[in-house]
């Protein structure tokens, strides 16, 4: 493969760099030429096979080691580009913003340090998957609880720092965070909130410590590589029962939203709901060949064919009730009221479901934290396997939810694809998320894709909707949309990344955040 | 780098050589359960099991009861990926890692039925 080297950077420099790289982390953990193929984006938005190419990886075993490679990328001016699984497919995966990076891959470092039953957290590394952590509470018999999103072999400190989402009442998962270690572009490592204090036991059990709380700083940014992070986890409720309800027709979500909002805000709705279209859900287990061959997204027809085979809806909410029995009794009671003033709901449980697989049979499991990788089998549809994620927050209303649905599933049929999205409930938002499957391997789908998505972002900006986190190839696109009071906000992240990261090393292009000396160039 | 994938996809189909010994095997086998089984296992969401299912026919469908691969072939698609799934990195599955697993799915797929 072709060597990328960043800007300014010479073959010798690098060369010379990653030779001090060797000896911080030992030479097996270089990763150059075909052995960092791997750190490409599996699944490209662009044509241009000059973007987003990483030169090599080098993966540390420590936080002291982190602070070696950071200190060699200082002196040789090597931008690093941090992941801690590489696993964060929709948006990029382990591949960086800018080419000739080297990925600072944070696999080694996965020790479990600490999971405190009594108190419900974990303190992890950045390495530690979802899997890692369930198989760790079980084996020990402990009676608690993850939040996982969709695919579980994802890190569990890299999903909540890119503000990913579960399923659980613990579904915000960098609301659930608390305390962090961090190295900084200076090779500083800092401790936020409690963990600032030496001999302090309360790390990760209150977040704020003293002064100014700056955990958020270090979220969907490059101001910094997280080595270390507390996570709130949910003690094992004593009763559980998931649920489906099913709506009909396209324009339910507009009154579905609306029901679904004041018990949500209310606690009746306890987890981190979510509303999922029917493809989305029929692609988990079966393909489109399976209910159509022609060309571009399904007709209603064969929309209506799916429906009724896999005995869903064009809408499901997927819920679940945790608590005593009669708690869950009451607050079923009502959901099902509520939702029963939508036309056509129909109420399922587990026990009602008799089609393997199935939608409910399986997030049944999610909701429960166990986690999986049965959502991939949505990146079959066509199957070229390709996905990218749109995700524009609103507020919890119907009307906001109806013209997302239909500013964003008319662009992506107009553009061939069949839409696919969800609308997941926050505390008090709504995000969005439009999953646009696609072939990877189809240059003609590459460039749709690309020429959608920019679309989109201009036109949900338009409409004042923001997008929550992207895939790496629109991330200045997007920042660029939060640019109230003349870009004052970035202003803002741009002093920040000067003063704790003044050579501009750490992942050069992070959220829209360039360093100073690529500023304004061709590379931001 | 695609021209060097497309050349291993092309290469010959044979059986794998079977694991060298039991602590490769054991290798392989936790290789596999840590990394594969996730996808493709035997269970009803297996995501990998049901599109072999649909793409190669059910009698290919299963990894470890596959004997039509090159312990090449399996290097570069746990790599590089194919379609819907992406690639693994050296740091989490490392080359005698990989090397195992390989083993062990020759050893599997030459198992008695």
């Amino acid at each position: 493969m072709a060597d990328y080297l960043p800007p300014g950077v010479s073959e010798e420099v690098m060369a010379e760099a990653l030779e001090r790289f060797r000896q911080v982390v030992g030479s097996e953990w270089v990763f150059t030429g075909d052995d960092s193929i791997p750190y490409d984006d599996p699944y490209p938005v662009t044509n241009d096979e000059t973007l987003y190419r990483p030169h090599g990886a080098v993966a540390p075993a420590s936080t002291e080691e982190v602070q070696g490679i950071v200190q060699v990328a200082n002196e040789f001016g090597i931008p690093l580009w941090p992941v801690s699984r590489g696993k964060n497919f929709a948006y990029g995966g382990a591949a960086p913003v800018l080419s000739g990076s080297i990925v600072l891959d944070l696999n080694r470092m996965n020790r479990i340090l600490e999971v405190n039953e009594d108190f419900g957290y974990a303190l992890l590394e950045p390495g530690v998957s979802y899997y890692d952590l369930y198989n760790y509470i079980q084996e020990r018999g402990l009676r608690l609880w993850l939040d996982v999103p969709d695919p579980g072999w994802g890190s569990v400190v890299g999903n909540a720092l890119d503000h990913g989402v579960g399923y659980t009442p613990y579904g915000d998962h960098f609301g659930m965070q608390c305390g962090m270690e961090v190295v900084l572009g200076t090779g500083e490592a800092v401790r936020t909130g409690m963990g600032a204090m030496p001999g302090n036991n309360t790390w990760q059990l209150f977040k704020y410590g003293f002064g100014p709380y700056v955990d958020g700083m270090f979220s969907q940014s490059n101001f910094g590589i997280v080595t270390k992070m507390g996570i709130w986890l949910m003690p094992e409720p004593p009763g559980y029962r998931p649920y489906m309800i099913t709506f009909e027709r396209e324009e339910d979500i507009e009154q579905v939203i609306e029901i679904l909002r004041p018990l949500k805000v209310g606690m009746v709705i306890q987890n981190a709901a979510t509303v999922r279209n029917l493809v989305l859900d029929a692609a988990i287990s079966e393909t489109k060949s399976r209910y159509y061959s022609g060309d571009g997204p399904i007709p209603d027809s064969v929309a209506r064919d799916i429906m009724a085979d896999q005995e869903i809806g064009m809408w499901n909410f997927c819920g679940a009730l945790y608590g005593p029995p009669p708690v869950m009794d009451t607050l079923w009671t009502v959901i099902r009221d509520s939702f029963s003033a939508v036309p056509g709901a129909r109420f399922y449980f587990e026990e009602d479901r008799t089609r393997r697989p199935d939608i409910l049979i399986h997030r049944a499991e999610t909701m429960r934290g166990i986690p999986k990788l049965t959502e991939f089998g949505f990146l079959n549809w066509n199957g070229g396997g390709g996905h990218v994620g749109f995700s524009p927050v609103s507020p919890i209303t119907g009307a906001d939810a109806i013209r997302q649905y239909e500013m964003v599933s008319g662009r992506v049929r107009e553009y061939g694809f069949d839409y696919m999205g969800l609308m997941a409930i926050g505390w008090r938002d709504l995000h969005h998320v439009a999953v646009i499957v696609y072939d990877r391997n189809s240059p003609d789908e590459r460039t749709r894709i690309d020429e959608l998505f920019k679309i989109l972002v201009a036109e949900a900006a338009a409409e004042g909707y923001g997008e929550y986190r992207t895939h790496i190839g629109y991330m200045d696109e997007i920042a660029a949309t939060y640019n109230w009071n003349d870009n004052a906000l970035m202003k803002m992240h741009e002093k920040i990344k000067d003063a704790l990261d003044p050579n501009g090393i750490v992942a050069p292009g992070k959220s829209g955040i360039w360093p100073a000396h690529l500023r304004n160039t061709d590379s931001a | 780098m695609r021209a060097h994938i497309l050349a291993i996809l092309a290469a010959p189909i044979v059986a794998l050589p079977a694991a060298a010994n039991a602590q490769e095997e054991g290798a392989g086998q936790a290789a596999y359960e840590r990394h594969c089984i996730q996808c493709h296992d035997t269970d009803d969401e297996a995501v990998g099991t049901l599109q072999l299912g649909r793409t190669r026919g059910e009698e290919l469908a299963l990894l470890t009861e596959r004997s039509d691969l090159t312990g090449e072939y399996i290097a570069a698609i746990v790599r590089n990926g194919l379609n819907a799934m992406p690639g693994f990195l050296p740091s989490e599955l490392t080359a005698a890692q990989l090397d195992a697993l390989v083993a062990y799915l020759g050893t599997a797929s030459s198992a008695p039925p």
